[in-house]
């Protein structure tokens, strides 16, 4: 039984879409700051590349994609202070407002929501645990 | 962040882990299309003669998968509060998984576990031993639930709760649909009977 529910080809759609939405989410900065861009794009690209629908997978992506935004903004704006960058990620919880747990926290539902689908027309559901 | 609020997220992370597999373990038991495409493999293998390693391939594809999935929410638990506990909780309850299979399967020999003369285990709220789970493997749908992977506490909260849970397993559902199915031809056959004019 597979709990992760993805296969090769979907977590290489899932490394590409993380790749290209962190891009675009340092695009926007400074004047947008918009974490749940990463959480889209993580989701399409998977979905983009699955064979099967998966709820499970959905899941998995779901809190992947909360941990690949919180990656790109301590990536691309840090809090500073001349910390290496393994500091900053330990630290990211001390950068987190409200509103930014709001946009993480959208970007994880956009994440679920698409990753658990495939643009395959006709693609099966698979089934938890298979 | 303090050793005590560590303790608590691990542990709290550690039993929703567990909760969810006892609840899963329960699940499959009452989806026979399900438990024939995975969980029986698990079932026909140990309750032969021992004839190969414990843990096989597909057990540690199961719990591997399920601990890794595990730990990627609580890892970001741990990020998004910088409690370190919560991933503590996941790594130890995949730790635990495999160990305690082990411990739980210990009675797999040379004589079948069905010749071993386990008794039906009394309905008792302590860990799941290994004879309780050997009860499991000979009698997976006695009304006494083993489906408990280390307290068997919470087989005693899911009997309370058979009566209610049970609407929403895949045996459940697919029983009422074939019985809906095998009621609609009977009305559609049933011919309105008219009073005969005067």
């Amino acid at each position: 039984m597979n709990w992760l529910a993805w296969d090769a080809r979907a977590f290489l759609g899932a490394l590409v879409g993380t790749a290209v939405g962190a891009a675009v989410y340092a695009a926007f900065l400074p004047a947008h700051e918009a974490p749940w861009i990463v959480g889209l794009s993580l989701g399409l690209g998977t979905a983009a590349a699955a064979r099967d629908k998966s709820t499970v997978r959905g899941i998995v992506l779901g809190a992947t994609a909360l941990w690949a935004s919180a990656l790109a903004q301590v990536t691309w704006m840090p809090q500073g202070g001349g910390r290496t960058w393994l500091a900053e990620v330990g630290d990211f919880h001390a950068s987190l407002t409200m509103e930014r747990v709001a946009l993480h926290a959208f970007g994880c539902l956009l994440a679920g929501l698409v990753a658990a689908r495939s643009l395959r027309a006709g693609a099966r559901r698979r089934l938890a645990g298979t | 962040m303090s050793l005590s609020g560590s303790l608590l997220a691990g542990g709290f992370v550690f039993l929703v882990a567990d909760i969810v597999y006892v609840l899963d373990h329960y699940f499959v038991h009452h989806d026979r299309e399900r438990y024939a495409r995975t969980h029986a493999r698990h079932h026909r293998r140990y309750n032969g003669p021992k004839d190969a390693p414990h843990l096989d391939r597909g057990e540690r594809a199961t719990y591997n998968t399920a601990g890794a999935a595990s730990c990627v929410g609580a890892s970001v638990l741990t990020l998004y509060t910088g409690n370190p506990g919560f991933l503590v909780g996941a790594l130890l309850k995949w730790a635990h998984s495999l160990l305690f299979h082990l411990y739980q399967h210990r009675w797999w020999g040379a004589v079948p576990v069905g010749n071993q003369g386990i008794a039906r285990p009394r309905a008792w709220w302590g860990m799941a031993s290994w004879r309780y789970h050997a009860f499991h493997h000979t009698q997976p749908n006695d009304g006494r639930f083993t489906y408990a992977e280390s307290w068997a506490g919470f087989d005693r909260l899911l009997e309370l709760a058979h009566p209610w849970l049970v609407r929403f397993t895949a045996d459940h559902r697919r029983a009422a649909k074939e019985r809906r199915h095998a009621a609609a031809p009977r009305r559609r056959a049933a011919p309105r009977l008219r009073e005969p004019r005067s």
